[in-house]
C-alpha cells in the first residue's frame, strides 16, 4: 500500500510537471541571440568564404564526409575516357558546381561561359506524366549551352538589357535593368509554342536546416485563396519525385520543384554537366541510350556532396544592436516583407545531426509559391506553379553576397545590382509591400536595406 | 618610430595580453601590401613575361636548349603563382583568376580534338574575346595545357601545338596584367579596412580575412592536393591526379604554397619584412606566435624528407608524404586560433 501511494505520489509529480511545461512562453524573443540566424548550426564568418563553412559539432567522420563533398564541389569534370573526374557532357551548362555556385553563393548571370552561372529551362504547353512540364521534343527539360568535341550545344543564350528609371516620390532615381534573352543557333529545329525560363544558380548553405522544417509548419502559412485577405496567398507546390516515385511538397529550385537535396544535386550532375549517377543513369540529351553501364560518378561520392549541402552552415547576423539596423527589422515587418519572407522557423530532430536539430533559425522565406506579378514572369510552368509564381527566396547571408561574389547580383535571373532594385522588381503578392517600400521617407528605406545587409 | 617603441616599452610593463593594437593593425594592412602582395604580383608578372618570350623563342626555334629554357621559365612563374596562392583575397578569387590560369586536370580528349581541329588557338581566341560564344573551356587554358606541351618528350612541335602554346603563354600573360591591375584597386580597399569606400568594414575583418586564406591554403594542400592523389580513389595512391604531373612539380609546388602563407604571417618578400600579423600576434600572445612560426618551419622542411617526385613519393616514401601531411595538419590547428585572437584583440 505504502508502495502504491509513493508511486501514485511520484507519478503526480511528473504529471503535474508535464502539465504545467510551457516550453514556449518560459523563454521570451529577447533572450535568444539574433544574430543566431542557422541556431547552432551558424558560424561567425562574414568573409568570402561565409556560406562555405560547415556546420559546427559534427563527428570526425562527418567532417570527412564533408570534405570529401567539398573536394567534389569544387572538381572540375572532364571528357571521358580520362584517369580522373570524366564524364563531363556530351553537353552541358558548366564544368564544375563551383563554377555557377561561386563561393557556394549565386553567381553571375551571363550564359556559356566558364564562370556563368544561368541556365535556361525549356518544355512545351502540357504537362507529363507526373504533372510536371512537358519535355520539349529534341531539347529536354533543359537547354545546354556547351558541349565536348564532336557535338554542338543545343543553343547559345544572348542577354541584353534594357535599361528604365524608377522615380521615388522623393525624386530619388534607380535604373532598373531588364534582360531580354534570345536564343540562337537552336542545334535544330525548336517546337512550337515552347516556353523559356532563364534561372541563376542560387545559394546552397543552410539547406540541411530548411530539410528540417516540418511540412506542417510550412503548410500552416499556406492562404491559397487569401482568405485572411491580406493579398498574399502562399501555396505549396506538389511535385513527382523521380527517385521516390511519389508526389511530395517541393521545398528547392527556384519554382519549389524538388523536393530532395539528394534529386537536387543529382539531376545538377546530369542535366548541368552531363554527369551521370544513381539516381540519374542517362545522359541529358533526348533519346539517349537506355544506360546499364556504371554511372560517372561512385554512389557514395554523389552522396558526399548531398551531405555537404546539407552541412553547409549559415553565416551569423552582424550589426544585430545598431539602432538603424533594429528600425529596419521593424519596418521589414510593418510594411510586412515578413508576409513571404517568414523570419522563424523550429527544425524537426535529427539525431544524427545535433547542431541541425530542433534549432531556431531565422531563414526568411516560407518556402511557398507566390505570385510575383507580370515584371518578373517567366510565364512557364512547373508543376503546380504557374508562370508567374517563384517560391520565396531565403534572404539569410544575403548582405553578405557582395563579399562572397565580388559583384552582388538579386533575384532568380541576377538582374537586380542592389537590394533597393531587387525590392522595385517585386509586383503581384508583394505589391502591397514594394508600394509601401516606395513611399517610405528615405531614411527609413535606408534602415530597411541596412536591416537585409546585416542578414 | 621612437615614441612607438616606447609606447610598446611601456606597454608590456603593463598587464599581460592587454595592449592597444590600433597602431599596429593599420601598419600590418599597409605592409602586407606595400612589402609583399603587390611587389609579388607585379614580379609574377615580370615571370610571365619571360616565360612569353622563351615560349615565342621555342616555338620559332624548336632545340633541346629552347624547351629547357621554357620549362625553367614555366617552373619560375609557378613559384611566384604558388606563393600567392598563400593569400587568396581579392580579385584573385573574386574575378576567377585562378581557375582561368591554374584549373586541373587538364582535359586530354578535347586537348588532342582542340589541336586537331581548325579552331583559332591565339590568346584572344582562347579568351572569347573575339566570339565570346567560343571562350575556350577553363581545362584547355593556363599552366597545365602549356606544361602538357613544354613536356613533350621531343621538340618535334607540330604548327598547332607551336600556335597553342604560344596562345597559352600570352593567355597567361594577359590574365596576369588585369590581376595586376585589378589588384590595385583592391589593395586601396584593403588599407583602408573600416572607412567608406571598402569591402571590409573594419580592420578586424580585413585581417580575419588573412587569416582565412592561411587556413585556407593549408586546408587545400593538406586536404587536397597532397592527400587525394597520396589517399586515391580506392586507398590505393594514384600518380595520375597530382597538380603537375607532366613536369613533376608537384612537390615544389606545396612547398611554395606554404612558404607562400609563411611569408605572408611574417610579411616578408624578397628579403624585405614589413609589420606583420606575426608582430600583431606576438603583442599579446607570444607563445601561439612562437608556435605558429615553428610549425611553419617544420612543414617547409618537412618537404625535405621526399627525395623523389611526389608522383614516385606516394608510392615508395608514404612515410615522407604522410610527415608532411601530419605536419601542415599540426600548423592549420594553431593557424585556427588566429581567428579568435583577433576577434578579441582588435578592436577596429
Amino acid at each position: 500500500m505504502r508502495k502504491l501511494l509513493v508511486t501514485s505520489g511520484l507519478a503526480a509529480i511528473v504529471l503535474t510537471g508535464i502539465l504545467c511545461r510551457k516550453p514556449d512562453a518560459a523563454f521570451p524573443e529577447s533572450n535568444y541571440d539574433p544574430r543566431l540566424s542557422g541556431g547552432a548550426a551558424t558560424v561567425f564568418n562574414s568573409g568570402s568564404k561565409a556560406f562555405s563553412e560547415m556546420i559546427p559539432g559534427m563527428s570526425a567522420y562527418d567532417q570527412f564526409v564533408h570534405e570529401l563533398g567539398d573536394k567534389l564541389f569544387e572538381q572540375t569534370f572532364v571528357t571521358a575516357p580520362a584517369p580522373l573526374y570524366p564524364g563531363l557532357g556530351p553537353r552541358y551548362n558548366n564544368v564544375s558546381c563551383i563554377s555557377c555556385h561561386h563561393n557556394d553563393g549565386k553567381g553571375t548571370p551571363t550564359a556559356g561561359l566558364p564562370t556563368s552561372s544561368l541556365l535556361t529551362r525549356i518544355s512545351i504547353p502540357g504537362v507529363d506524366a507526373h504533372g510536371g512540364p512537358l519535355a520539349a521534343p529534341g531539347f529536354g527539360t533543359q537547354l545546354q549551352d556547351k558541349a565536348i568535341a564532336g557535338w554542338t550545344p543545343e543553343i547559345n543564350l544572348d542577354i541584353a538589357y534594357r535599361d528604365s528609371v524608377f522615380t521615388f516620390p522623393d525624386g530619388t532615381q534607380t535604373v532598373l535593368h531588364r534582360p531580354v534573352y534570345t536564343i540562337n543557333n537552336p542545334y535544330m529545329a525548336l517546337p512550337a509554342g515552347y516556353m523559356t525560363s532563364v534561372r541563376l544558380a542560387p545559394p546552397v548553405f543552410g539547406l540541411g536546416l530548411l530539410d528540417l522544417i516540418a511540412e506542417a509548419d510550412l503548410l500552416r502559412n499556406a492562404d491559397p485563396d487569401d482568405a485572411d485577405g491580406d493579398g498574399i496567398s502562399g501555396r505549396p507546390n506538389y511535385i513527382f519525385n523521380p527517385f521516390s516515385l511519389r508526389r511530395e511538397m517541393g521545398r528547392y529550385g527556384l519554382k519549389a520543384n524538388t523536393s530532395s537535396l539528394l534529386v537536387q544535386v543529382a539531376s545538377a550532375f546530369t542535366e548541368d554537366m552531363g554527369v551521370t549517377n544513381y539516381t540519374f543513369r542517362n545522359e541529358n540529351y533526348m533519346d539517349a541510350p537506355s544506360s546499364a553501364a556504371l554511372p560517372d560518378i561512385a554512389d557514395s561520392l554523389l552522396d558526399a556532396v548531398v551531405f555537404y549541402i546539407r552541412t553547409l552552415a549559415v553565416p551569423a547576423r552582424r550589426n544585430v544592436e545598431q539602432p538603424e539596423v533594429v528600425r529596419g527589422e521593424k519596418i521589414f515587418q510593418q510594411i510586412k516583407c515578413s508576409g513571404c519572407h517568414t523570419p522563424t522557423f523550429q527544425t524537426g530532430v535529427e539525431v544524427r545531426l545535433p547542431t541541425l536539430s530542433n534549432q531556431r533559425i531565422h531563414p526568411y522565406t516560407d518556402l511557398l509559391l507566390h505570385d510575383m506579378g507580370a515584371a518578373l514572369a517567366d510565364n512557364r510552368p512547373d508543376f503546380e506553379a504557374n508562370g508567374s509564381e517563384w517560391k520565396t527566396p531565403a534572404l539569410w547571408g544575403i548582405g553578405l553576397f557582395p563579399k562572397t561574389n565580388g559583384t552582388p547580383y538579386y533575384l532568380h535571373d541576377g538582374r537586380a545590382r542592389s537590394l533597393v532594385e531587387a525590392i522595385l522588381w517585386h509586383g503581384g503578392e508583394a505589391q502591397r509591400a514594394k508600394d509601401a517600400f516606395v513611399q517610405l521617407p528615405s531614411s527609413d528605406r535606408d534602415a530597411l536595406v541596412k536591416f537585409l545587409e546585416s542578414l | 618610430m621612437t615614441t612607438a617603441l616606447f609606447s610598446s616599452c611601456s606597454n608590456k610593463d603593463k598587464e599581460d595580453n592587454t595592449n592597444d593594437l590600433t597602431a599596429l593593425e593599420s601598419q600590418v594592412l599597409s605592409s602586407f601590401v606595400s612589402t609583399l602582395a603587390t611587389p609579388l604580383y607585379a614580379q609574377f608578372r615580370e615571370k610571365a613575361i619571360d616565360l612569353n618570350q622563351s615560349v615565342i623563342m621555342l616555338a620559332a626555334d624548336p632545340t633541346e636548349a629552347h624547351q629547357t629554357a621554357a620549362r625553367d621559365a614555366w617552373r619560375e612563374v609557378r613559384v611566384l603563382w604558388e606563393q600567392s596562392e598563400g593569400f587568396l583575397i581579392g580579385p584573385v578569387d573574386d574575378n576567377n583568376y585562378d581557375p582561368y590560369m591554374d584549373t586541373w586536370p587538364t582535359d586530354r580528349n578535347r586537348l588532342d580534338s582542340l589541336l586537331n581541329s581548325q579552331a583559332p588557338l591565339d590568346a584572344d581566341a582562347l579568351a572569347g574575346l573575339t566570339d565570346t560564344e567560343s571562350e575556350t573551356e577553363l581545362t584547355l587554358r593556363g599552366f597545365h595545357p602549356l606544361e602538357y606541351l613544354l613536356w613533350k618528350d621531343n621538340v618535334n612541335y607540330n604548327d598547332r601545338e607551336k600556335e597553342y602554346m604560344q596562345g597559352l603563354a600570352q593567355d597567361i600573360l594577359n590574365n596576369i596584367t588585369t590581376l595586376n591591375a585589378d589588384w590595385s584597386l583592391f589593395s586601396e580597399e584593403f588599407i583602408n579596412a573600416g572607412q567608406d569606400g571598402s569591402r571590409y568594414e573594419s580592420k578586424q575583418e580585413a585581417l580575419i580575412a588573412l587569416a582565412e586564406a592561411l587556413t585556407g591554403i593549408c586546408e587545400e594542400v593538406g586536404d587536397g592536393k597532397m592527400k587525394e592523389p597520396f589517399v586515391g580513389v580506392g586507398g590505393t595512391p594514384d600518380s595520375t591526379i597530382t597538380e603537375s604531373p607532366y613536369s613533376h612539380n608537384s612537390v615544389a609546388d606545396f612547398r611554395n604554397n606554404i612558404i607562400g602563407a609563411r611569408n605572408v604571417y611574417t610579411c616578408n618578400f624578397n628579403g624585405t619584412t614589413g609589420t606583420s600579423i606575426s608582430d600583431l600576434v606576438a603583442a599579446n600572445n607570444k607563445t601561439l606566435n612562437q608556435e605558429i612560426l615553428q610549425k611553419f618551419d617544420a612543414v617547409i622542411n618537412s618537404f625535405d624528407g621526399i627525395t623523389t617526385t611526389f608522383e614516385k613519393a606516394i608510392y615508395e616514401q608514404p612515410n615522407a608524404v604522410q610527415n608532411v601531411l601530419t605536419a601542415i595538419e599540426n600548423l592549420k590547428t594553431s593557424l585556427e586560433s588566429l581567428q579568435p585572437y583577433l576577434q578579441t584583440n582588435v578592436k577596429d
